[in-house]
């Protein structure tokens, strides 16, 4: 829908000049890269757009380590269809990003507007189970913080521009899995459970448990996880470890799904998502 | 504000506002074929090829098309002159009820079979998941993005 | 029977298909826009229940570009109905243009028309109104409570049952005994369901333009499936003779019983007549949501009583239904719940349906494809199974028996018809059996019902249930046709008939061209034009191939014997001995003339006169279609999570008059009906508020969320329609709901009796279990 309020469409050509325009926080002034988001919920408040779209780097680039850099400007689908994507961590992100919208909005959306969002997103739980950090940038060069830290404290309170989103490499045998459930195939999730293990089955190193959707966009179950690191990826294991994330997990109640059947999902996802990484990962 | 872009082929300038999306900009410059089902991205009615790759164009605004190739079913049938043939199959295979989301869903099309000239079923429908439709429940117009396909892939033409 | 026929029974292609593929401008938003065009914004109530005390509009027509606010103050206070059903109406009066009392979150208040969208929505949002907010009434159960507000105390409303108690309609139909029909039984089942309100969401919103023409007349382009009814009712609101309106509809985006209603025609049609300048209203897809019609949702308890040989011995259904702030169709889809399901068992001797409509303070239900059958359906297929489980039968074989058959009648198609008695009827058509038969055998019946295969925590059951409709409401609907021969030997067919979408202008041209023995494309077809085609009364309850299709027939019929008594003329022979073939007359000695020369000898040569005619149709019946729907399901019981795997529909429509159309209204049908049994629900919140109001929280089938649905054409020949055909359109969404409950108790021994089976709702019933 036409937004008859917003009167200014800028195009700055460096990310300096893009700076200018929004650094003072005015909220009048939005940035603008994929678009999709803003086209909706842009509020009548907003008079000035700053389409960093043309800007924004949208490489997505492996490096020898194994962390993969992607670009704020790359789209969603360009994520979905990135062959060193497809192998990292068993493929987790190829396997949640088919989730996300559909091909209409991944062509066009991009992964830094989806992640400066910081709402309702299958792709958050994901990253921040693959501990992605961002780059924000604020005038001066890029300052790198965890993505979950990001979202819980940095997410639209100061002025910043995201300009990218690194997913570290991980140790040799990491194995991840991701598990949603919504009513239809395009719609939000109800719930979804992103697990990461790095090691083996019998002996399990890092771990990642991580519920969003809850309806908060993500949460770690670090009782679970901690469980699960010092006893492996047995049945019992498994099954213990789904019951504490429901427990330290906390859910809402909207006019979706209730908190009760929510956390009920916590612990079936969990576990679904913890059968796929033991059989993902080396014996 | 002025927008320039190659749409259908032609060179064109656009006269917009700052706040205007695409599709306003397109239904209002007479490109009707675009069609307004819901203006919040979640109908799919909308969609457009914008350099090649379909997109809902209530969710771009008007001005992010400055300097892309933006193709409606108008402009779609290019070289395969009088019409593409996914329009061909839709008629063929009896896709088309009311209409109203068939232009948006041929663009999708069009876009999945030049990248996948020989996709799946399940690629197929997964392709157009972001195409609603009210009327068909989708049977006969998945057939014909397969039957398209067959033909395209025959006479060696791409999208 | 189709291989008789030359055009009818083949799937060519739809005569507006081009146009459509190729996205040329045809649909009401699409045309080129007037000069001097105002643009309407409807500011609608933000409560459910509450009366305007004051209503200041002055700041608002300050705004420069505002030409007209029209509200309770400037219209007509007459009350009618917006039904778009045929005169008189058989809804209750009880709406007015704009009312001082509001009844929905979504009900009118004023509406601005101004040069712009924007600045009619500026300026809207300056009226400044007083409200008396007053207790809503937001269900059936507060709906029929003692001392429950009353929704409509207004005295002047008419044709409402019992105003004072909320109570809209009423139906009742007995035939037989049904306390003496238990009592004699020896397996009784009882069984309640409850429907949820619903939306049609058609991919076009509302939208109506309108002008003056160059004579000053009103012409209303409007995306309705009623246009005659439109021009009837505008008229009689607005106090402007018919001869001085027409109304066209040019394509429309999909209809679904939501456009059989003068919804919002009277504003743009008011703001022409006041300023001389034309005007548009386009519903957003919020207002689609809100402020259109829905479903009625509905509680219904079905009870089914059988002799120890399964043969059904009394049948009650009583239904309570909630038509929302408004009556519009309220009496006549009540009827439809019991009159288009009970005779299809009409074994029973003791039979009894009793029914209510009741407002709320909700959104206005309407006219939805299935038209009450859809609910009624769910509460009879799953009692049946539940009846075929107490006798220890295989359900597929108590369907069997005690369906309705060819020569049979029902006593309901006398004692229940729309909003009055019925007709009698026998049915002269049906296939059921080999419906059920080849349904049966495609998805597996035999082998795999009651199997319950377990793949991990998903484990899978079969369900079915079989279902009738009607073709056309019997001696009520009327369509008309008329054909006329061009130099060419090509045909006009003008149609008032509606084609929303569903393709019947190409299966009436196919009609027309088949007695006129020539290619479709030498039918031109006109239709639902009020000036230039002649009166159908629309595109609903399934009637357009049966009635308008035998008013072509006829017309056609009648063009024939035409060209035969010119013909004679030419040929010089005997007229019963000549025939037509492939766009000839041909003459008992092979001697022939083509049409293009008949018709140039009528115009031109001898004797001239325009061969042309124009018939009309009455149905005397509504015979209805058949269909037997099977589907497997996958639930998972972990999450309760349940996915349609297969539907197969097994559909006898009489004679398919083009194949791929017909399977493409059962295809689509069955979507709807799957959405509606999964996941589509419109979400209030404790004010009456719609939380679902956009396709991303009202979720419709998309492709992933469907089967590749499997639709089987089972030939039958209808006697008294058009070359054997029947209707075909509503009857599939009547079979996702009962098909699928079915199958959810073949598959977890769980018997749901409330819609939508969302993930929760199962995971819940299986706590349960």
């Amino acid at each position: 829908m036409s937004r008859p309020a917003i009167s200014e469409y800028l195009r700055p050509s460096s990310l300096e000049e893009a700076w200018q325009r929004v650094s003072s926080g005015d909220p009048a002034v939005r940035l603008l890269s994929g678009g999709s988001d803003l086209t909706i919920s842009a509020s009548p408040e907003v008079t000035t757009l700053v389409d960093i779209g043309g800007i924004l780097d949208q490489g997505i680039e492996p490096d020898e380590d194994g962390s993969i850099r992607i670009g704020a400007g790359a789209t969603l689908t360009a994520v979905l269809e990135h062959e060193a994507l497809s192998s990292h961590a068993t493929g987790v992100v190829t396997e949640m990003m088919v989730h996300v919208g559909n091909p209409l909005l991944r062509n066009f959306a991009t992964m830094g507007g989806h992640l400066a969002r910081g709402r309702l997103s299958d792709v958050v739980p994901v990253f921040v189970a693959l501990d992605a950090e961002v780059s924000l940038y604020r005038g001066s060069g890029p300052s790198d913080m965890a993505l979950a830290r990001y979202l819980d404290e940095h997410h639209n309170e100061q002025p910043h521009i995201l300009t990218g989103v690194v997913l570290p490499g991980l140790p040799g045998g990491s194995a991840a899995a991701f598990h949603r459930l919504s009513r239809t195939a395009f719609d939000f999730p109800i719930l979804n459970v992103c697990c990461r293990a790095d090691g083996s089955a019998g002996q399990v190193g890092d771990v990642r448990i991580v519920c969003g959707a809850t309806p908060r966009v993500a949460q770690r179950a670090g009782k679970a996880e901690a469980l699960v690191v010092g006893a492996g990826l047995g049945d019992d294991t498994i099954e213990t470890a789904a019951r504490v994330a429901r427990e330290e997990i906390a859910t809402g109640s909207g006019w979706v799904a209730s908190a009760e059947y929510r956390s009920h999902l916590v612990e079936v996802l969990v576990a679904r998502c913890l059968q796929d990484v033991r059989e993902r990962l080396t014996p | 504000m002025r927008v320039s872009l190659v749409l259908d082929g032609h060179d064109e300038t656009l006269d917009v506002a700052p706040g205007d999306t695409l599709l306003d900009a397109l239904r209002a410059g007479g490109h009707t074929s675009v069609k307004n089902g819901c203006a919040n991205g979640d109908c799919g009615a909308c969609a457009v090829l914008v350099d090649g790759r379909a997109a809902a164009s209530c969710l771009l605004f008007a001005a992010q098309a400055e300097g892309r190739e933006v193709t409606t079913v108008e402009g779609l049938a290019g070289a395969h002159q009088p019409y593409h043939p996914l329009q061909q199959t839709m008629l063929d295979a009896g896709g088309v009820q009311c209409g109203f989301c068939i232009p948006a869903m041929i663009l999708t099309a069009a876009d999945l079979l030049a990248r996948n000239p020989d996709p799946t079923r399940e690629e197929i429908t997964a392709y157009l998941s972001g195409n609603l439709c009210r009327c068909t429940g989708y049977v006969k117009q998945i057939e014909a993005v397969e039957m398209a396909a067959a033909i395209m892939k025959e006479g060696g033409v791409d999208g | 029977m189709a291989d008789k026929f030359a055009v009818v029974g083949n799937s060519l292609h739809r005569v507006d298909g081009r146009a459509l593929v190729t996205g040329k401008p045809v649909f009401v938003d699409d045309l080129p826009k007037r000069t001097g065009l105002l643009h309407i914004f409807l500011l609608t109530s933000p409560h459910a229940h509450a009366r305007i005390t004051s209503i200041d509009t002055s700041r608002a027509e300050e705004v420069p570009g505002v030409a007209l606010i029209l509200d309770h103050r400037n219209t007509p206070d007459r009350r009618y109905t917006t039904a778009g059903q045929g005169y008189p109406e058989p809804s209750p009066y009880d709406a007015r243009m704009f009312d001082t009392k509001l009844r929905w979150v979504g009900d009118r208040v004023a509406a601005v028309a101004a040069d712009s969208p924007v600045t009619a929505e500026r300026a809207a949002r300056l009226i400044e109104v007083g409200y008396e907010v007053l207790e809503p009434v937001l269900s059936i159960d507060e709906a029929i409570a003692a001392r429950a507000p009353v929704i409509h105390d207004e005295e002047d409303c008419l044709d409402v049952w019992d105003a004072a108690h909320n109570i809209a309609a009423h139906v009742v139909a007995t035939s037989g005994d049904v306390n003496q029909g238990f009592a004699e039984s020896d397996a009784v089942v009882e069984v309640t369901t409850e429907t949820q309100y619903g939306q049609h969401a058609p991919l076009e919103p509302h939208v109506v333009s309108t002008y003056l023409d160059e004579n000053e007349r009103l012409v209303i382009v409007s995306s309705t499936q009623v246009p005659f009814h439109v021009r009837r009712i505008i008229g009689m609101l607005l106090d402007v003779p018919i001869h001085r309106i027409r109304v066209i509809k040019p394509r429309i985006g999909g209809g679904f019983g939501v456009k059989q209603e003068v919804l919002i025609e009277d504003l743009p049609a008011l703001v022409t007549l006041r300023t001389g300048r034309p005007a548009q209203l386009t519903y957003t897809r919020e207002q689609e949501f809100t402020s259109s019609r829905t479903r009625h949702p509905m509680r219904i308890r079905v009870k089914l009583g059988a002799k120890a040989d399964g043969l059904l011995h009394a049948l009650e259904m009583d239904v309570l239904s909630n038509t929302g702030a408004y009556g519009a169709h309220s009496l006549t889809v009540l009827s439809n719940v019991g009159s288009k399901t009970l005779p299809l068992y009409n074994k029973a001797p003791h039979i009894r349906f009793y029914g209510d409509a009741v407002y709320t303070n909700l959104p206005v239900a309407g006219a939805y494809r299935g038209y009450g059958a859809t609910q009624g359906y769910f509460a009879l297929e799953t009692a049946v199974d539940r009846l075929a489980a107490e006798l220890g039968m295989d359900p597929l074989q108590w369907r069997m028996r005690n369906h309705i058959h060819e020569g049979e009648s029902s006593p309901i198609f006398v004692a229940l018809g729309e909003g009055r008695e019925g007709v009698e009827q026998t049915i002269t058509s049906c296939a059921l059996d080999e419906c059920i038969r080849q349904g049966a055998e495609r998805i597996g019946w035999a082998e795999r019902r009651g199997r319950r295969e377990r793949h991990g925590s998903w484990v899978h059951g079969l369900g079915m249930s079989i279902h009738m409709q009607g073709s056309g409401i019997p001696v009520i609907d009327m369509g008309s046709a008329t054909i006329k021969m061009n130099d060419d030997g090509s045909f006009n067919l003008a149609v008032g008939a509606t084609d929303l979408g569903t393709g019947s202008d190409t299966i009436l041209a196919q009609i027309a061209a088949e007695v006129l023995t020539v290619p479709l494309e030498k039918i031109v077809v006109t239709s639902s034009d009020t000036d230039t085609t002649p009166f159908d009364v629309g595109a609903y309850a399934s009637s357009t191939t049966y009635v308008s299709g035998m008013a072509v027939q006829r017309a056609a019929d009648e063009v024939r014997s035409q060209i035969l008594e010119v013909a004679t003329e030419m040929l010089g022979a005997d007229r019963s001995s000549l025939k037509m073939e492939d766009e000839r007359v041909i003459g008992p000695g092979d001697e022939s003339v083509r049409l293009d020369q008949v018709a140039l000898r009528a115009l031109y040569a001898q004797d001239q006169r325009q061969i042309a005619a124009t018939s009309s149709f009455t149905p005397e019946l509504s015979p209805p279609p058949f269909l037997a729907a099977f589907c497997e399901v996958a639930v998972d019981e972990d999450t309760g999570q349940v996915v349609v795997v297969r539907f197969v529909s097994a559909v006898d429509c009489g004679t398919p008059v083009n194949p791929k159309l017909a399977e493409g209204q059962v295809e689509g049908a069955i979507a709807n009906g799957i959405g509606y049994a999964l996941f589509e629900e419109m979400i209030f919140d404790d004010r009456g508020r719609l939380r679902t109001p956009d396709y991303a929280r009202y979720k419709i089938p998309g492709p992933q969320d469907l089967p590749r649905l499997e639709t089987i054409l089972v030939e039958s020949y209808e006697p008294t329609g058009p070359m054997g055909a029947k209707s075909v359109s509503e009857i599939g969404i009547n079979a996702p709901i009962p098909a699928i409950a079915n199958a959810i108790h073949d598959a977890t021994g769980l018997w749901l009796t409330k819609t939508p089976f969302t993930a929760e709702r199962v995971w819940r019933a299986l706590q349960s279990r």
